[in-house]
């Protein structure tokens, strides 16, 4: 039973609440709300997904809501002056390159990620500013808000595009060599070193593709506003690492899922869903979230404390003689 | 782990069980202001809470937080749930155009007030200060207190919201009949008197004493300068500000700011709700449209007495 709840606990706390909520308040369970629920979670989702890799390989990056606001800004202004395909194919490059330049600070150079993605945050805001005079960019065509917050079909596009961001990064953490060495970079640099694992390349490839990640996101914030804003996205790194951290996924590397991070992404964004249905206060709702985000790594920490606790008692049995 | 279920659960009954009540027959009027931590809104809250009690209306109030996105998002919401009006207090004017135009699509009314929704969404009316007239006002009050000629800097808000933008084309448009008052530096301080008093320090060592006349800033954020300004000795640099917190009738009182004008916040969101009252009642023909404005009158040291601050 324990097991279980160590294993599933996350998915059981989810999936107690929805259904609390879901019989508490009938706004709450509108199919409405339901995809309103997934699309305003959407940006969110992406980043983190990108964030739990880099957390797994044993960093984080502070730089992915700058990051994403420079997608925004360039996709803007490349849209303007000649056509959305080229405005999103611009941002996802700035933002690519971003990561890049994280990536290659933080493994060639060697300095610590903290330190690297804060410098990048605070340079990428600042070239925004001073490119822009911190003036928003308007005039975009009215199309555009589609990637926002328009469908294809039945399905909304954030979304979409959250749900393929989650599928294929999974598939890239569990199912590819790459993801493995991710994993084993994170859980032990020198042991896979040793191994034969190009390490710098892989935390550089890590971070370059949680700039794009975080560059996919500017856009679709973008897609809301059809407005680029220098501000956008401010404090969205920190979102994203609470949903990685509620997921499961260790702060110190080595550990975690995208299906986790999902589930926490979900987690945080029905909260706050609910706070707001439930017509609780906004100047209460951060103490909630803060206390959720306590709550939940206070459980990890504990949980594993007991695994370990039982661990050392087995072994302590088997080594007697029998 | 199941008791920290348990324990969880036991959060959510009691942070929701106390405000999870059902109201009948009553119109929701879903209100989202753009950023609720600033004092500005203070009291601009207390007015949409006294109207919804005066006019039996179940009112919904969510935070913008400051970002753009996290307001679309307040507004999807509202759609989503339904309500019978929109009030909103936009940060960008533009930024919300597109999901305004999706509330029209569903077909729910929407009301801006304080800050503009920009062209291209419908609006049942604006409710506010003109910002123009605004910025007019305060270039009234600057002449009034330097006369027709002199070296002025201009510390404006945040830049890109409508108050900012359109305060500083009232300012220049009066200006522009007077050729020898120059704005000679103008700084964004982000409506935060600590960057503004940054702001304040640095064109105080660049403009030496004789060579600036007067300190405009569009918002109340430039008391803590003008105490600086005043410290140091910078008794000649006149200064002009915008809104009326408790702050600003201190000193204006004291001398140090020669005077403000007046914005109050307070009768924008209870006027607002009353817009929202008589739309949802069917009198539709009795809102000022497309604007309703609210009186901004200039505040002096000699008629400070008469007006009570605006938070």
């Amino acid at each position: 039973m324990r097991k279980f709840f160590q294993t599933y606990g996350l998915f059981v706390t989810f999936v107690v609440m929805f259904i609390v909520l879901a019989i508490w308040s009938p706004a709450f369970r509108s199919p409405q709300n339901m995809l309103n629920l997934l699309q305003q979670n959407a940006v969110n989702g992406i980043i983190a997904c990108g964030m739990t890799l880099m957390m797994i390989s044993g960093g984080f990056d502070l730089s992915v809501g700058a990051n994403a606001a420079l997608s925004g800004m360039v996709g803007a202004a490349l849209m303007l002056r000649f056509s959305i395909p080229v405005g999103m194919l611009g941002g996802i490059l700035a933002s690519t390159a971003v990561g890049l330049i994280n990536g290659l600070l933080i493994a060639k150079a060697g300095i610590n990620p903290f330190v690297t993605t804060l410098g990048t945050q605070i340079i990428t805001r600042g070239l925004i500013y001073v490119s822009t005079n911190a003036k928003p960019i308007y005039g975009l065509p009215l199309s555009y808000m589609t990637v926002g917050l328009g469908k294809v079909g039945p399905f909304p596009v954030a979304t979409s595009l959250f749900v393929l961001v989650a599928i294929i990064t999974h598939i890239l953490l569990k199912h590819t060599p790459f993801g493995q060495y991710v994993l084993s970079v994170g859980g032990n640099e020198e042991a896979a070193r040793l191994s034969g694992i190009n390490v710098a390349k892989v935390k550089t490839l890590v971070f370059t593709l949680g700039g794009a990640l975080a560059g996919l996101g500017g856009l679709i914030l973008l897609g809301q506003t059809i407005t680029g804003q220098p501000q956008a996205a401010s404090g969205y790194e920190l979102n994203a690492i609470a949903a990685v951290v509620v997921g499961g996924t260790s702060l110190s590397g080595g550990q975690g899922s995208i299906t986790g991070t999902v589930l926490g992404v979900l987690l945080m964004g029905m909260i706050a869903n609910a706070l707001n249905l439930l017509n609780v206060s906004p100047y209460w709702q951060p103490v909630v979230t803060g206390m959720i985000i306590l709550l939940a790594v206070g459980f990890d920490a504990a949980s594993k404390k007991a695994a370990l606790r039982q661990r050392i008692r087995k072994g302590g049995q088997s080594a007697k003689p029998s | 782990m199941r008791k920290s279920i348990v324990f969880v659960l036991a959060l959510a009954l009691l942070l929701f069980g106390s405000v999870a009540s059902a109201a009948d027959k009553q119109f929701t009027i879903g209100a989202t202001i753009w950023d609720m931590s600033n004092p500005f809104y203070a009291n601009f809250i207390q007015g949409l809470y006294d109207a919804a009690e005066d006019f039996n209306l179940n009112l919904l109030l969510r935070d913008g937080q400051g970002d753009p996105n996290t307001q679309v998002a307040v507004v999807r919401q509202y759609i989503a749930e339904n309500v019978d009006l929109i009030l909103i207090v936009p940060g960008d004017a533009q930024a919300v155009v597109p999901v305004i135009i999706q509330a029209n699509q569903a077909g729910i009314p929407v009301i801006a007030a304080n800050n503009r929704v920009g062209e291209g969404a419908e609006v049942v009316t604006f409710v506010g200060a003109d910002d123009f007239y605004f910025g007019q006002q305060q270039a009234r009050l600057l002449i009034q207190a330097i006369g027709t000629k002199g070296n002025v800097a201009y510390l404006m808000g945040e830049l890109g919201t409508s108050a900012q933008v359109l305060r500083q084309a009232g300012f220049e448009d009066v200006l522009k009949d007077y050729p020898d008052i120059k704005i000679v530096t103008a700084i964004s301080d982000g409506w935060d008197s600590a960057r503004s008093l940054a702001a304040t320090q640095d064109i105080l060592l660049k403009y030496p004493a004789g060579t600036l006349d007067a300190i405009v800033n569009q918002g109340p954020a430039g008391v803590p300068g003008a105490k600086y300004s005043h410290q140091i000795g910078r008794t000649e640099v006149k200064w002009i500000l915008g809104d009326f917190p408790r702050d600003v009738k201190e000193v204006i009182k004291e001398g140090i700011v020669y005077g403000t004008v007046l914005q109050d916040p307070y009768p924008q969101a209870y006027e607002a709700m009353r817009m929202a009252e008589l739309y949802l009642t069917g009198r539709d023909d009795e809102i000022p449209k497309p604007n309703y404005f609210i009186e901004l009158p200039l505040v002096t040291s000699e008629n400070v007495d008469q007006f009570e601050p605006s938070w």
